[in-house]
């Protein structure tokens, strides 16, 4: 399917899923006083925004496919927050249209499905909290994994108990079927994403072929397919989350994939920061890993493009040496031009082979220095109006080219200052930023 | 396009919601429930705030005592309760049936279930056994017809609606005689029940007074507060997210960018292939052939 088809087909299916219902409701529900009416309605609305929080970030794979994965988080946040504050206005229109259902709120008094209506909202409340306050409690990636993973599971699984215990929307045959429909899509999406990817699908098992160091704290992990048969491919500029064992609960990141996407082997180029890096990168050849892959849409496979300005700070540059070693085996002509934003000398990667690259592609590479020695004679300081205006005057069709950035947080959006400046068209703009917590 | 799927995500979202509620709003109007102070003209002469109210509380009462009624009528363990169950559920099957007809004439919006209260009862009369049973029975569906009679007594000696003291007088009828049945088990406890209510206070059609809505008033504006907190801290997070980018980062030396190429020599730049538009030397450029080239970057097995 094409992408833009591919857009079209998300957008269509998640509106339905989020509208569908309450307008059904509203549709075909016997008639009642507005602030009953308002109560059902925004009670719907919570549950399916939830329902939509909840499939978003499942890795299924076309949908980060067709928006990117920064766009996926931020629409899953939204969502989130929306379904808080729609499950509060919906507890405030129940009580506005009876004020004695104050007393469902007493837990020990009350019957089961308003039980399970405040501890849904007691999950949901305590879950955005953790959100909103995760950089005072500095918890460890894995354990804010884990516990946001239980919270939102507890939301779910009550709200759905609330409204089957409620069975007041179930009453109408088609909410009820609505309602089988949205259980039925939670629970495909949630098998697919802990049991199948996570644990049975054989195209997720690899090997480990080589470990190739690029520096003193960078090396690169090439990995082979474990089946003969593994279906396995991706676009350049791709990511894929690894993980050391088989289960959906081992520790997992995401890294960029660096090779071609014509090569036989599937390359991560990853900096020891970690233990989990450090551990991944001494494992001897032969070792399983799995890669639950490919995901996301910063490529320029994804869509047309004529030109290329690659914008690369430390091991963003991942993303861009597997576009430009793709690029380099198709025997692209397009114009590459790659800044490539570096600390110190020892830390800019892949020259030699940029070198080797500039021979068979029309790659230009302009490095940029933060803290130059006293002998480097390139370009330094920050990333400028002048600096990328020259790199895209360069090309023959600036106005056509498409940018791509990849790097740290501030560099990114300090360059994404400049590109505005430049009055590039917003949709040319390419940024990954892996900030899922 | 992928940089501007989130918002239009968002606003869709956003627009989905607004456009239900006005909906909600509208079909609400529509049937002269809001917005007209409560008074809508119909064939049968003015119909009032309390006559709706009076159908309202009926529908819920017959959506609770007629089902209890029903189970009474096989579960409660004295012949007599069972033969008053039996009695209850018929006869609400009865006045429910009038209660519509009159609220479909009416243009009367009527809820599908009962109150939360109602169903409280309901899960404390189901959940008891044996004797217990009977008597919690009969002491709750009793204190609810004194709860509906008053209501049903002002209706009938004040509605300006012809048709809504027709209905009063009916159901009068019904709630009396069900009090007698009730009565006739000899299992009502007088002294448990409601008190007559205080003669100085006057409450006009039964509603919660003003010291029963502190709290769900208070809970109401917890939530609403909550809610506007919880999107105001969403949006200032973005907003703070967004203006931190506006910050230009300290420059450590001057550009050196416009000494090498000053931007009105851009023409002057020689071709995309040309090595010297890197400006400095140190990145070799290696030419395809060239046996020295790194090993990683002579690939030898390329998939076709």
């Amino acid at each position: 399917m094409n992408d833009g088809l591919l857009r079209t087909a998300w957008l269509t299916g998640l509106g339905a899923m989020v509208a569908g219902p309450p307008l059904l409701w509203l549709a075909t529900a016997p008639r009642e006083p507005m602030w009953s009416r308002l109560a059902v309605v925004s009670g719907f609305f919570a549950l399916t925004v939830l329902i939509c929080a909840a499939v978003l970030p499942s890795r299924l794979r076309s949908l980060n496919r067709a928006f990117g994965i920064e766009s996926v988080m931020e629409v899953h946040r939204f969502c989130g927050v929306s379904a808080t504050v729609l499950v509060l206005v919906h507890l405030a229109c129940v009580l506005i249209n009876d004020p004695r259902s104050v007393a469902l709120l007493n837990f020990f008094s009350a019957p089961p499905r308003a039980q399970a209506a405040v501890a849904s909202t007691a999950a949901l409340v305590l879950l955005v909290g953790v959100v909103a306050l995760k950089a005072r409690l500095q918890l460890t990636y894995e354990s804010w994994r884990w516990m946001h993973v239980g919270l939102a599971s507890a939301v779910l699984v009550f709200g759905a108990l609330h409204v089957v215990w409620l069975n007041h929307a179930l009453l109408v045959p088609a909410m009820s079927a609505a309602f089988l429909v949205l259980v039925a899509v939670v629970v495909a999406v949630a098998s697919y994403r802990w049991v199948w990817r996570g644990l049975l699908d054989p195209a997720t098992e690899f090997v480990i072929h080589e470990i190739r160091p690029e520096s003193s704290t960078i090396s690169t992990v090439v990995l082979a397919p474990r089946g003969k048969e593994a279906a396995w491919s991706f676009v350049p500029g791709q990511f894929a989350w690894v993980r050391m064992g088989r289960s959906p609960a081992a520790e997992e990141h995401p890294f960029t994939i660096s090779s071609s996407s014509r090569d036989e082997y599937t390359m991560f180029t990853v900096r020891h920061a970690g233990d989990f890096t450090r551990t991944l990168t001494s494992l001897a050849p032969g070792t399983p890993v799995w890669v639950d892959g490919p995901h996301g849409a910063f490529s320029g496979d994804i869509k047309e493009c004529s030109g290329f300005v690659l914008v690369a700070g430390g091991v963003g540059i991942t993303p861009m040496m597997s576009m430009l070693r793709t690029a380099a085996d198709r025997g692209d002509r397009r114009p590459y031009r790659l800044v490539v934003v570096a600390s110190r000398q020892e830390d800019l990667l892949f020259r030699e082979e940029l070198g080797f690259l500039r021979g068979t592609l029309d790659l230009v590479v302009t490095e940029v220095m933060r803290r130059p020695s006293d002998d480097w004679e390139g370009h330094f300081g920050d990333l400028g109006f002048g600096l990328l205006s020259l790199v895209l005057g360069s090309t023959e069709n600036p106005e056509s080219v498409d940018f791509f950035l990849c790097g740290p947080p501030a560099m990114i959006h300090s360059a994404l200052e400049v590109i505005e400046d430049l009055d590039v068209d917003p949709a040319r703009i390419h940024t990954e930023l892996f900030d899922f917590v | 396009m992928l940089r501007r799927i989130p918002r239009f995500l968002r606003v869709s979202i956003v627009l989905a919601i607004v456009a239900a509620v006005a909906l909600t709003v509208y079909q609400s109007w529509s049937s002269g429930v809001v917005g007209t102070g409560g008074w809508t003209q119909t064939q049968w002469g003015p119909l009032g705030p309390a006559d709706r109210d009076l159908l309202v509380k009926v529908r819920q009462a017959n959506l609770w005592e007629g089902p209890t009624g029903q189970q009474a009528s096989q579960q409660a363990s004295s012949p007599v309760v069972r033969e008053v169950g039996a009695h209850l559920a018929t006869e609400h099957t009865d006045l429910d049936a009038q209660t519509r007809k009159v609220a479909d004439q009416l243009g009367v919006l009527l809820p599908a279930a009962p109150n939360a209260q109602q169903q409280g009862w309901m899960t404390e009369i189901s959940a008891a056994t044996g004797s217990d049973y009977d008597r919690i029975f009969v002491q709750r569906v009793r204190q609810a017809h004194g709860i509906v009679l008053p209501l049903l007594a002002q209706v009938r000696v004040s509605t300006r609606n012809s048709m809504m003291r027709d209905f009063a007088t009916t159901g009068m009828q019904f709630v009396n005689r069900h009090i007698g049945y009730l009565e006739s088990t000899g299992l009502v406890d007088y002294n448990a029940l409601p008190a007559p209510p205080d003669p100085t206070v006057f409450t006009f059609t039964g509603a919660p007074g003003g010291q029963d809505l502190v709290m769900p008033t208070l809970v109401i504006l917890c939530c609403l507060i909550a809610a506007a907190g919880f999107a105001a801290a969403f949006r200032r997070k973005r907003s703070q997210k967004s203006r931190s980018t506006m910050v230009d980062p300290p420059r450590r030396a001057p550009l050196p960018v416009p000494v090498p190429f000053p931007l009105p020599e851009l023409v002057a730049i020689p071709g995309p292939r040309g090595p010297s538009i890197d400006p400095h030397p140190s990145l070799p450029l290696v030419l395809p052939g060239e046996a020295t080239g790194p090993r990683h970057a002579v690939r030898p097995r390329v998939r076709n």
